[in-house]
């Protein structure tokens, strides 16, 4: 079976690196591992390439985040610099949102595994079946699962808000 | 009374019922309609999805640009095969496409510089406008020097301000010709379709009455030169009027109507421009390049329906003829696909073969030395300066062929191999730098030479020679011990196969599967 690369290419590359994002919180590295899944992908010419990229996009993410939790003392050092560096510019707007990412992010991370996995996974565009099929979770859990999800992630945003506009 | 479960109303709201085994689906809907209480809290959780996604889309990476899919398919081919599958030769391939991607890369650059360097050559002689012939090759030669640059993918805002577009060149070369041949005419005709040729991919029609083919390409040119320069050059439209729509085939032929196009072409994806898009009718009657902006303009006769978009690296696309036409081109690595360079490396010999000196162990020395018997002495005197003189040539010229085929060879020697065990010891190094040491013990190196190496099948038959350890039973023969009995540094494997009577141990640094490999394509 000879699958038509360069539209799944084009169809897929912008979810899976949205995907990946939500994970890894650095456009170019989510852009990298995008990449990476469909080399992959290309190598071993799976049948449902859909759920297969997002199967090895998960993977990926999960051992990136595993090198990242060693490296993270030396990434927030980074991170700060960089966003001193941006505040002594006029770039109040990049601030801003550096700031919403990092609320978002904050709000993911209160999230159970399970829940944040299956609402980004939704999020990238999968369906229901997608879903079921990569997490494991009958078809009648992932409705329940995204409607936890989506409560704790409003909650935890709000709850980002008010922290943020009572500090300052 | 029963209502909706939560992950229901979300399942309803994310258009997932259809999923539901069953009239599932059906009863949730049935239900909503008529239960006030579960439509009351629909809408509670529409909102909240609402909010979710809200939340979701604030954090949304900024445009990512993909890399091209061939870049992506090239890694997939580089790293193929490189552990899951042992029958397969991972490193010859590694360096063929290693080698193919450099020799594209050497050819881009080379016409990236062809390019550039070739245009001042053509301006410079279109300057000094010695003959009306002269400068007009020349400067057909810097434009089509030019198209050859636009068709690398020169980024545009590098080829841009190099020169201005295509057509406008050649519309100047054309008004220097007319000029300077204004004294002859039949040179300047000349000159005038010359340009044609460059631009259009006319051919010469040098028997064409002077009026015809002098006066319409001119029309033409100051037409392109009015779209492309709109604000230079005003009087660039001064020439003899003639009938505005008249328009002359590539075959010569002059048709009387003709419809003014443009448009732009730009990638797909990226929506960038592309510069030096070969734009023409499908029956080639009426042609161009787009400009760096990846804009043309193009006067095709009014039977023409479609118009060809080429360019090198894209696949080519057909669209009908409109008043404007824009078009996104997908990129199409042609350039690797149709270039394949395969090579192998002949084994390259940095070995110690005229100078090596074989291993003298002290207790030889020692026992030697320990002779009274003058014959016997003779002879281990014999034998130790076999070992110490440069090694015996014939046999490691035979033993160097032992090497992997295509993989460097570091050095052959004839050495202590394994604790009492002398052998042929081989280095080889990997592409990547791996070194690999194999290890040839009781190998009959008579039988080595390069028809014996094309039966391989053949070899693998043979009993093991009676000077290695007893076979086992069974087809494989048991290895040695005392040839596994050195300690592996971290991350070593070995491997010890029978070969050619003897036996092959190779050592290295990675996985027993890719020795196995290795070794597998040499029995």
């Amino acid at each position: 079976m000879s699958l038509d690369w360069t539209q799944l290419y084009r169809t897929i590359f912008p979810d899976l690196v949205r995907f990946l994002h939500r994970k890894v919180w650095d456009a170019e590295r989510a852009r990298d591992l995008a990449q990476e899944c469909f080399v992959r992908a290309l190598r071993e010419e799976p049948e449902r390439p859909r759920a297969w990229l997002f199967a090895v996009a998960a993977n990926l993410a999960r051992d990136e985040a595993r090198t990242v939790i060693r490296r993270k003392q030396h990434l927030t050092l980074l991170k700060n610099e960089a966003a001193d560096a941006v505040a002594e510019g006029d770039a109040a707007d990049e601030l801003s949102e550096r700031e919403r990412w990092e609320r978002v992010r904050r709000a993911l991370d209160a999230l159970a595994e399970r829940d944040r996995e299956v609402l980004l996974l939704w999020d990238a565009g999968m369906n229901y079946k997608e879903i079921a099929g990569e997490t494991g979770l009958a078809l009648g859990a992932v409705g329940t699962t995204l409607a936890r999800a989506r409560k704790r992630l409003v909650h935890a945003y709000e709850a980002e808000e008010r922290a943020h506009v009572a500090r300052g | 009374m029963w209502h909706v479960a939560e992950g229901d109303l979300h399942a309803y709201l994310d258009g997932a019922l259809e999923f539901y085994p069953g009239d599932q689906a059906e009863r949730i809907r049935r239900h909503l309609e008529t239960c006030d209480a579960c439509r009351a809290r629909l809408a509670e959780e529409a909102a909240v999805r609402e909010a979710a996604s809200g939340v979701l889309g604030m954090a949304v990476p900024g445009e990512v640009t993909p890399a091209p899919l061939e870049e992506l398919r090239r890694r997939a081919a580089v790293s193929d095969g490189a552990g899951e599958t042992p029958r397969r030769r991972a490193v010859p391939r590694r360096v063929a496409w290693a080698w193919a991607a450099t020799v594209v890369m050497a050819l881009g650059v080379g016409w990236g510089i062809g390019g550039s360097w070739l245009a001042p050559l053509g301006e410079r002689s279109a300057r000094s406008e010695v003959r009306p012939e002269e400068a007009v090759s020349g400067e057909a030669s810097a434009a089509s020097a030019e198209r050859d640059e636009a068709e690398v993918a020169v980024p545009p805002s590098t080829a841009a301000p190099a020169a201005g577009s295509v057509d406008d060149r050649a519309a100047q070369a054309l008004e220097r010709a007319r000029v300077s041949g204004s004294g002859e005419p039949a040179g300047g005709v000349e000159g005038g379709d010359r340009i044609e040729v460059a631009t259009l991919r006319e051919p010469a029609v040098p028997s064409q009455p002077a009026v015809t083919v002098a006066a319409i390409p001119e029309e033409e040119v100051a037409e392109r030169r009015r779209a492309t320069a709109p604000e230079t050059d005003p009087a660039g439209g001064v020439g003899p009027t003639r009938a505005r729509d008249a328009f002359k085939l590539a075959d010569g032929r002059v048709v009387p109507e003709a419809v003014a196009l443009t448009g732009q072409v730009v990638a797909a994806g990226s929506l960038r421009p592309i510069a030096g898009v070969q734009v023409s009718t499908r029956d080639g009657s009426a042609g161009t390049l787009t400009n760096a902006a990846g804009e043309f303009a193009l006067r095709v006769p009014a039977e023409a329906t479609t118009l060809v978009f080429n360019s090198i690296g894209y696949r080519t696309v057909e669209a009908p003829i409109q008043g404007q036409v824009n078009v996104e081109l997908e990129q199409q690595a042609v350039a690797l696909e149709g270039i394949v360079v395969t090579g192998a490396a002949a084994p390259v010999l940095r070995t110690r073969l005229e100078s090596s000196v074989g291993r003298l162990q002290t207790a030889d020395v020692a026992a030697a030395e320990s002779r009274d018997d003058s014959g016997r002495a003779q002879v281990e005197q014999e034998s130790l300066r076999q070992r110490l003189a440069p090694s015996p040539d014939p046999s490691l010229e035979k033993a160097a062929s032992l090497a992997l085929p295509g993989i460097e060879v570091v050095s052959v020697e004839w050495s202590e191999v394994a604790p009492g065990e002398e052998g042929v010891r081989v280095v080889q190094r990997l592409e990547d730098g791996t070194l690999l040491e194999l290890s040839f013990v009781g190998v009959r190196l008579e039988d080595v030479d390069a028809a014996s190496r094309a039966e391989a099948g053949a070899a693998r038959a043979e009993a093991p020679a009676p000077a290695a350890p007893a076979p086992a039973a069974a087809d494989l023969p048991a290895v040695p011990e005392h040839l596994l009995a050195e300690a592996l540094p971290q991350g070593w494997h070995r491997v010890a196969l029978p070969f050619r009577g003897g036996w092959v141990v190779v050592k290295g640094p990675l996985p027993e599967a890719r020795l196995l490999a290795l070794v597998e394509g040499m029995r």
